[in-house]
């Protein structure tokens, strides 16, 4: 099955000049690339939903949060992954970026009379010379630009990283915490604590009424409508007690996600089967040989154009001189 | 190699996921999650708390150098509470205590003076026992136990003001002429002066006292660990009043505003809070 095709678009057609294991190989990295990114997506739809049922205790408002927590990720990881998509095949990269040395190659051969076969041969031939001139993968484009660019999209990455470690805890967890809230929920001593009336001098104690009675709001369950998912009404609350109760435990798991969520940024930029791979080669060539085609083509009916000018109109008198 | 790069990061990446679904499961994440680290926490709104006290028993000369010219003396305060559990605590207090207690009592005509009086003279004995109770990690209610019980464990000793009051028959029984601690809680103080109640470190010393020695004892530590307690009385009987954590079907009294006190009966050590105290009488008298 070829996942490739729906992301990144990997098509047969791009791997006709390349052996089957290279290309079973592209296909399988590529495979593996996308999968990938749907598991990050659909943990973040996930963490979507939950944190919609935490705070809004409503499925359908819920799911819609995690729908569009998902389709956020979906565009931030797509793009981060395609900003890291780039070819290793220098000459090709230079190519691809500037065209004009290329083009300029074609400025004294008389392509008028070219056909469309005529040009596309020419196309295919650049092709391959540029295919069998570009064998080795040799990055050296290096900017001090990316490393800026690499520091915010990590960072993008962290953030998408730390909610959906944070939902995804409150998952794994959400039995334990719930028996943690109701023991706070029915624990004397908070109790007794919220009962108390706010002194006059001693600050320490109305801080801790304070928090007593906003902890215990927090726990109340509305009759109507009771709790779905964690038997809170504050986040922030469901948050403290998770970390207390993992300690550092919830730092390994944050880690983890982290580099859950890093790995595929780290295989794309690192991995030679993507930016040394034969599939980035292909699409780069094709990307080059459409340019050219193109090319050759306009400026074939370009010069048509011209000579018809010439032959039927004073073409020296339509054209404005500079001296004048 | 640089095929490997690429398998080692997507075993990474798999075996990752694998984690993360593995902990979905109901299993394997017992060890993970700490329940008691709540209980830690709970206790933030523990609201016991020092209160600051006037430091009478360090004076400053002229010099201005500050000098502990006070000896002090010791005595053992030591009990069975509620579970059986044995407690023993060895505390100081400036030589001369008693007589000062003693004295300060006589010129008292209610409870507050005793109290205002006496804490201070108790502060390393309420000190300890504050301490123990953080030790023991006791919630609201279990520190409360903690210190009434050593309380309920002494012996009752009646004490009257007349000083021809022992011995005597009471309603609730009948107690010799010996002022001392009988373990049949039969013992008798007369010419206690001036309304036939020790003062709370009279107390401890002699560990001789009937309701309201008793009540004023557990208000006097009590309030200085921060608890919100009273001395509630009726016309012939005296308890320790403690506020927001009784039931419905607890007896209470209340004080001259409304406010709620539930009662605790402190004069032996079958008493609990929650049972019954009869009347319908009680106010608080010092809170």
């Amino acid at each position: 099955m070829n996942l490739g095709k729906y992301i990144f678009g990997v098509r047969e057609e791009y791997f006709a000049k390349i052996s089957t294991d290279e290309k079973s190989r592209q296909f399988l990295v590529y495979n593996n690339l996308t999968l990938m990114f749907f598991t990050l997506v659909v943990f973040s739809i996930g963490s979507g939903v939950i944190f919609g049922l935490m705070i809004f205790n409503h499925w359908l408002i819920a799911i819609g949060i995690g729908v569009f927590l998902g389709a956020i990720s979906f565009i931030l990881l797509l793009l981060m992954f395609f900003l890291n998509m780039t070819t290793n095949y220098q000459d090709l990269y230079l190519t691809m970026t500037e065209m004009e040395p290329t083009f300029e190659e074609y400025e004294k051969l008389e392509i008028e009379n070219w056909t469309d076969e005529k040009a596309l041969i020419e196309t295919e031939k650049r092709k391959s010379l540029l295919r069998e001139a570009n064998q080795i993968p040799n990055f050296d484009h290096f900017h001090f630009s990316s490393v800026i660019t690499s520091i915010i999209k990590v960072s993008l990455i962290l953030i998408i990283s730390c909610v959906v470690a944070n939902a995804m805890e409150f998952l794994f967890f959400y039995g334990s915490i719930n028996e943690s809230l109701e023991k706070i929920k029915s624990d004397s001593t908070i109790n007794v604590c919220a009962q108390h009336k706010l002194t006059e001098l001693n600050s320490e104690l109305n801080e801790k009424i304070v928090l007593a009675q906003w902890t215990l709001e927090m726990l109340k369950e509305d009759a109507e409508h009771p709790f779905i998912f964690i038997k809170s009404r504050s986040v922030l609350l469901t948050m403290q007690v998770l970390e207390m109760s993992l300690g550092k435990w919830k730092i390994l798991l944050d880690i983890l996600f982290a580099l859950l969520f890093l790995t595929p940024f780290v295989l794309l930029k690192k991995s030679r089967e993507y930016a040394g791979g034969l599939f980035l080669k292909e699409v780069a060539l094709v990307d080059i040989s459409h340019s050219l085609m193109f090319f050759l083509l306009s400026e074939r009916e370009r010069r048509k154009i011209l000579k018809q000018i010439r032959d039927h109109y004073d073409y020296e008198r339509l054209v404005i001189k500079e001296e004048e | 190699m640089k095929r490997n790069f690429f398998d080692i990061s997507r075993w990474v990446f798999w075996i990752l996921v694998a984690i993360m679904g593995i902990l979905i499961l109901p299993y394997f994440k017992n060890g993970l999650y700490d329940e008691n680290k709540i209980n830690e926490w709970v206790k933030n709104f523990d609201t016991i708390q020092p209160v600051p006290l006037e430091d009478t028993l360090i004076e400053i000369d002229t010099t201005g150098l500050i000098n502990d010219t006070l000896s002090y003396a010791f005595k053992v305060w030591d009990w069975h509470d509620f579970d059986g559990k044995w407690h023993s605590i060895r505390f100081k207090f400036p030589v001369g205590s008693l007589n000062s207690s003693m004295i300060n009592r006589i010129d008292s005509y209610e409870y507050k003076p005793l109290y205002e009086h006496d804490k201070l003279l108790l502060r390393d004995l309420i000190r300890q026992m504050k301490d123990e109770i953080n030790e023991a990690n006791l919630d609201y209610f279990g520190a409360l136990e903690y210190v009434c019980s050593s309380i309920q464990d002494i012996p009752y000793t009646l004490v009257v003001p007349e000083s021809d009051g022992c011995p005597c028959e009471e309603e609730f029984g009948t107690f010799s002429a010996y002022c001392r601690v009988q373990s049949d809680g039969r013992g008798c103080c007369e010419g206690v002066m001036p309304f036939g109640v020790y003062a709370p470190f009279e107390f401890v010393y002699d560990e001789r006292g009937d309701c309201d020695t008793r009540a004023l004892l557990a208000y006097t530590i009590l309030k200085e660990m921060g608890f919100d307690v009273a001395v509630m009385v009726n016309k012939n009987h005296s308890v320790l009043g403690v506020s927001k954590i009784g039931g419905p079907n607890n007896a209470y009294g209340r004080n001259a505003f409304g406010k709620k006190y539930y009662l605790w009966e402190l004069t032996n050590p079958d008493w609990r809070f929650g049972m019954n105290v009869s009347g319908n009488d009680w106010y608080a008298d010092l809170e």
